[in-house]
């Protein structure tokens, strides 16, 4: 092989390890913006408002929780004669129907049965049976859209609201937690989550003036900006909130995330029902992608929606399982290649993952310290048992060339160079494999073996997860499979206290 | 339930505001964490 071709392929080979690393600096970028949200937030130009808000359910089978979140939804420390809610029963046959008309008869003029006879369209159809009967009456000034199972806690609705009192707003969402008593693994690596997905990820969209969705379960629009955008919500892709969220602000109008607003919801709580919920959200975001595939990096046309932190969150979520698959190969590729550079693109890499994981792990345990007492084991091993290995390895160079080492000739075995280099190799498409591990975590929890599913949870972590169901949506959108609603099951777990 | 007083005070004096000017100091904290990994990376390890 000609020199220069030589020196071209490892130029290229180690551009793509580091091309991994997009992720992980557009967390630190959004992470970093979190602090200037403590001096630049929409707080200032708020008021105590309370426009007549009207309150979209959509329920299709809900009997276990929708009671409960009337009951809520009416005792809310805001002022009865400015709130309705309407149930927006899609032909269910479980019981909810005659749940929410004794409600309507315990709450009059406040509570409303709105029933459609020919349901299991979904759920966007079923919130537009609501919007439209809402939206044909003059009372409304704003529409709060939220989920059967969410539990409001007394002032966020009214913490909603207050940034409507800013004409430019054309949404607010609110910070949803996971609120499931008792939680097990599965629902509290759903809670760290969502601290970083929402309490983190979405502060540092205020402060970049455009919000990637508003969280389906707690969405707040005012009228003028629903009509703006047709007076419904998408019916053609499985995002619906998403396609909201972003034609408000193709519109000209602000959405804004308030954290100090929280409600509470119930989160699947095994791999098979985080995978069925997120495959529906990822394919989501895919249709979403192919829709306004226009409005990226164009800032001198779509303003802060088009500018260059906005994409580039919006892309390493988006294409993070073809980083990580990317990095690995290069990684192989390098190390038949040249064995030395190999080895420093991956300390390389790593070590931006370090950075990362202390970064990330300690500001949202800060963030939101109530969730950090209940998962901070979820927190610690969000990346996974092998990823935290190869990060305390990359820290701390002697764990791996001593240590380990030392403590496998203890046991008889010695590790000589062919197995040193084994494990390199390992580690260098774990990022790769990861995935097929979390994988491996949603087939075995249909078998006898379920029992492992945890295990291979913590071994691949809950990102590799993620990444996984990233994955299987792209696959499944490149076959152009049937696309349908699927319920999350909802149990009535939520305990709240506030 | 919060009541209105409350609610006034906590709009009026920020409360709110405060939660989020905290986040200042806890980026503080952070920045400090990752000093002290990258110092051990450097000189320690």
């Amino acid at each position: 092989m000609p020199e220069w071709l030589y020196d071209i392929g490892v130029g290229l080979l180690a551009a793509c390890v580091l091309a991994g690393s997009i992720p992980l600096l557009s967390g630190l970028w959004q992470y970093a913006l979190i602090g200037v949200h403590g001096a630049r937030n929409h707080l200032p130009y708020t008021e105590d408002f309370t426009p007549h808000t009207a309150v979209v359910v959509p329920a299709w089978n809900e009997a276990a929780v929708i009671g409960g979140t009337i009951d809520r939804l009416t005792s809310l420390n805001y002022p009865e004669e400015s709130l309705r809610v309407y149930v927006v029963d899609d032909a269910s046959d479980d019981g909810t129907p005659e749940i929410v008309e004794a409600k309507a008869a315990q709450y009059p003029g406040r509570v409303f049965h709105l029933r459609r006879e020919d349901g299991g369209q979904g759920k966007a159809h079923t919130l537009n049976h609501g919007l439209e009967i809402i939206l044909g009456e003059d009372w409304a000034d704003a529409v709060l859209i939220i989920d059967a199972d969410v539990i409001f806690e007394r002032d966020a609705l009214r913490r909603m609201t207050r940034h409507l009192a800013d004409p430019e707003v054309g949404s607010v969402t609110a910070y949803i937690k996971e609120g499931s008593y008792p939680a097990n693994y599965m629902k509290r690596f759903i809670g760290f989550e969502y601290v970083t997905a929402q309490a983190a990820a979405r502060r540092s969209q205020n402060v970049i003036g455009a919000m990637a969705c508003l969280a389906g379960g707690a969405q707040l629009h005012s009228r003028e900006s629903l009509v703006e955008i047709g007076g419904h919500v998408d019916v053609d892709t499985l995002a619906e909130d998403t396609v909201t969220t972003l034609l408000t602000q193709v519109n000209g109008r602000r959405a804004i995330f308030e954290g100090n607003a929280v409600v509470w919801a119930e989160e699947p709580g095994d791999v098979n029902g985080l995978w069925k919920q997120r495959l529906r959200w990822a394919r989501g975001n895919v249709q979403v992608n192919r829709r306004f595939r226009k409005i990226w990096f164009r800032r001198w046309r779509y303003g802060r929606l088009g500018g260059f932190s906005f994409g580039l969150f919006w892309y390493a979520t988006f294409l993070m399982p073809a980083f990580m698959i990317t990095s690995s190969i290069s990684l192989v590729c390098l190390y038949l290649l040249n064995y030395g550079y190999s080895l420093e693109a991956f300390r390389a890499l790593w070590m931006i993952n370090v950075f990362t994981y202390v970064v990330v792990t300690s500001f949202s345990l800060m963030i939101d310290p109530e969730t950090a007492k209940k998962s901070w084991r979820q927190a610690i091993f969000f990346p996974g048992f092998v990823s935290l290995l190869i990060i305390i390895g990359t820290c701390f160079p002697p764990v791996h060339e001593q240590l380990i080492p030392d403590l496998a000739s203890h046991i008889g075995v010695t590790l000589d160079e062919t197995a040193a280099r084994a494990f390199l190799l390992f580690a260098y498409v774990w990022l790769s494999f990861s995935m097929v591990v979390a994988w491996l975590a949603k087939v075995v929890e249909n078998t006898r073996l379920k029992f492992l599913a945890p295990v291979l949870v913590y071994t691949a972590g809950f990102g590799a997860l993620l990444s996984a169901i990233t994955l299987a949506s792209w696959i499944k959108e490149a076959r152009g499979e049937e696309t349908r609603w699927e319920k999350t099951e909802k149990t009535g777990q939520v305990a709240v206290g506030a | 339930m919060t009541t209105q007083e409350d609610w006034d005070h906590q709009l009026e004096m920020g409360n709110d505001l405060r939660v989020e000017q905290r986040l200042i100091w806890k980026e503080a904290v952070v920045v400090v964490l990752v000093l002290i990994v990258a110092a051990v990376r450097i000189f320690v390890v």
